[in-house]
């Protein structure tokens, strides 16, 4: 069997597994999604519209907190499965790697359809909402790759803490924990959520309106760091049995 | 290609305990090798190197001359079945064996329905839900019907009844003489699965004690079966395995190669001489470890 036909297919099962896994996160976030907007029309007071998240702002959290779980399952269930049916740890790695960055693809593209089919039936239909807007199309542009970064990286960082706990147990485990929250405070800077600057003086503040550039590159290094750990932590890792 | 499999120095370290510790075997391919030891001898350690689930601390593992260890060719040639957990898992069997079916090139899928049918194993329940019993036959069909080359079963029985483990052995005897591969098979119940094997490799605290055909092994004592006296008689001096005593006829186990001389002597004393159990030979070997 071809090596590259084997990373594909490695990657597209993985992807597979948890696109079914989310297909139920975001069917029940949807739902409570729904819930709040008929919460919301019925109590808004006559005659003042509500303004309201529309669903890729509402979905931003939980799907990050979706991806980092799927990432602290995934040596357990996708490592472990793949090496006893002969699939090198490598292989697996790509595979785990490919196939969630697909899975993030998605996870940005659903909210953000959803969301665009509430603007559309407020537009067009008599609902009594109005959802706050997106601004201008690079603001919308900007959001979505913020989005798919963010979630891709809470996975990785779930990857990690996943990885720390099976090979080392949990005290060590909890030093895993450490390097995740600093991972995400990181995370968060680039993009200028969590203004670090307060506790470590000589940082500077990014803005967060300011140039997007900084923050796609600073993303990406965080990635890059983290597949990269991700590998060492992997290449030579004893499977449980 | 036939796949022989070589052990050159291993050694497997768990911070300062060995549970390995300088083995040197090679197993030929095609045969059903039974891979004896202890409980805790380092069986599963063994097997768990074999299937590069985890790499050795010293020494190296080969297939055909190359390394398991990550060899993407290789490990798709070894398949590892072992007492594995279920509690978790929410699937059902097709869609545990789907999985193998896509990454095992010789899997035989018609060979695998006849498998489930033979264990009769449902097959629309959860696997978590299933006995252990159940459980360990899935893992059997698993392994049969992924036909890899290098089939290896881990205390696969664990669980099963007496006639579904009989169901297992058949198995495994009629589809290696269908399509041969190398087995292995380990256990510690000896004397249950002693005729499946062509090789028998001993382990005991995580040493090498033997690797020997099969024939070989069992010529190394034989038993002796007669009138009592006649028996204790012939056998004095001997180093006893084992005795059974029926009425006035008494079987003994006796461990160290008879002489062309003493067969005839027993000939002529009208005992009766075959080979001795495996089951024996495995107790007075470890025993003699200690």
């Amino acid at each position: 069997m071809k090596r590259e036909k084997l990373n594909a297919k490695v990657a597209f099962d993985i992807f597979y597994e948890q696109f079914k896994w989310s297909i139920w996160f975001l069917g029940i976030l949807a739902a409570i999604h729904v819930s709040v907007l008929i919460y919301f029309e019925n109590s808004g007071s006559v005659g003042v519209e509500p303004s309201i998240v529309g669903f890729f702002e509402f979905s931003r959290y939980s799907t990050a907190i979706f991806m980092l779980v799927c990432g602290i399952m995934a040596v357990y269930v996708f490592m472990t499965y793949h090496v006893q049916q002969g699939v090198t740890r490598k292989d697996a790695y790509i595979g785990i790697a490919g196939g969630t960055f697909v899975l993030s693809l998605f996870l940005t593209l659903m909210p953000l359809m959803l969301n665009g089919i509430e603007f559309l039936l407020t537009e067009y239909t008599a609902l009594p909402l109005t959802f706050t807007s997106f601004g201008s199309t690079s603001e919308w542009l900007k959001e979505a790759v913020f989005y798919l970064l963010n979630i891709f990286t809470y996975y990785m960082v779930g990857w990690l803490i996943g990885v720390g706990y099976y090979r080392f147990g949990w005290i060590i485990g909890f030093l895993f924990i450490a390097a995740a929250i600093v991972a995400l405070t990181m995370n968060g800077y680039f993009w200028g959520e969590d203004d670090i600057s307060t506790v470590i003086p000589w940082i500077p503040t990014i803005q967060p309106h300011g140039s997007p550039v900084i923050s796609i590159v600073g993303s990406l290094v965080l990635i890059s760091v983290l597949l990269a750990v991700m590998r060492m932590l992997t290449k030579r890792m004893a499977i449980k049995l | 290609m036939n796949r022989k499999i070589e052990l050159q120095n291993v050694t497997l370290r768990f911070r300062k305990f060995e549970a390995l510790k300088d083995i040197s075997l090679s197993l030929d391919a095609n045969k059903i090798h039974g891979l004896i030891g202890r409980n805790g001898a380092g069986k599963t350690s063994l097997l768990s190197l074999l299937a590069a689930f985890r790499e050795p601390t010293d020494g190296q593992i080969t297939i055909d001359g190359e390394p398991v260890f990550e060899n993407p060719d290789k490990m798709q040639q070894v398949m590892f079945v072992y007492d594995k957990k279920y509690d978790e898992e929410y699937d059902k069997i097709p869609a545990m064996l789907e999985f193998v079916e896509r990454h095992r090139p010789n899997y035989d899928k018609d060979y695998a329905d006849y498998l489930l049918k033979r264990f009769k194993l449902p097959l629309d329940k959860s696997v978590h839900k299933l006995s252990k019993g159940m459980q360990s036959a899935m893992n059997a069909v698993i392994g049969l019907a992924s036909r890899a080359p290098i089939t290896i079963f881990d205390e696969a029985y664990l669980g099963m009844d007496a006639p579904t483990r009989e169901i297992f052995y058949q198995e495994i005897l009629a589809d290696q003489a269908e399509h041969p591969r190398t087995f292995i098979l380990s256990t510690h119940l000896v004397s249950e699965m002693d005729y499946l094997f062509d090789n028998v490799v001993i382990i005991n605290q995580g040493r090498l004690i033997l690797n020997e055909d099969y024939e070989t092994l069992t010529a190394r004592g034989a038993s002796i079966t007669g009138s009592a006296e006649q028996v204790d008689a012939f056998t004095s001096g001997m180093k006893i395995l084992n005795e059974q005593k029926l009425g006035g006829t008494k079987k003994v186990m006796v461990y160290g190669v008879l002489d062309d001389n003493r067969y005839v002597n027993a000939r002529e004393l009208g005992l009766e001489i075959g080979p001795v159990s495996l089951q024996d030979l495995f107790i007075h070997l470890t025993e003699e470890e200690r």
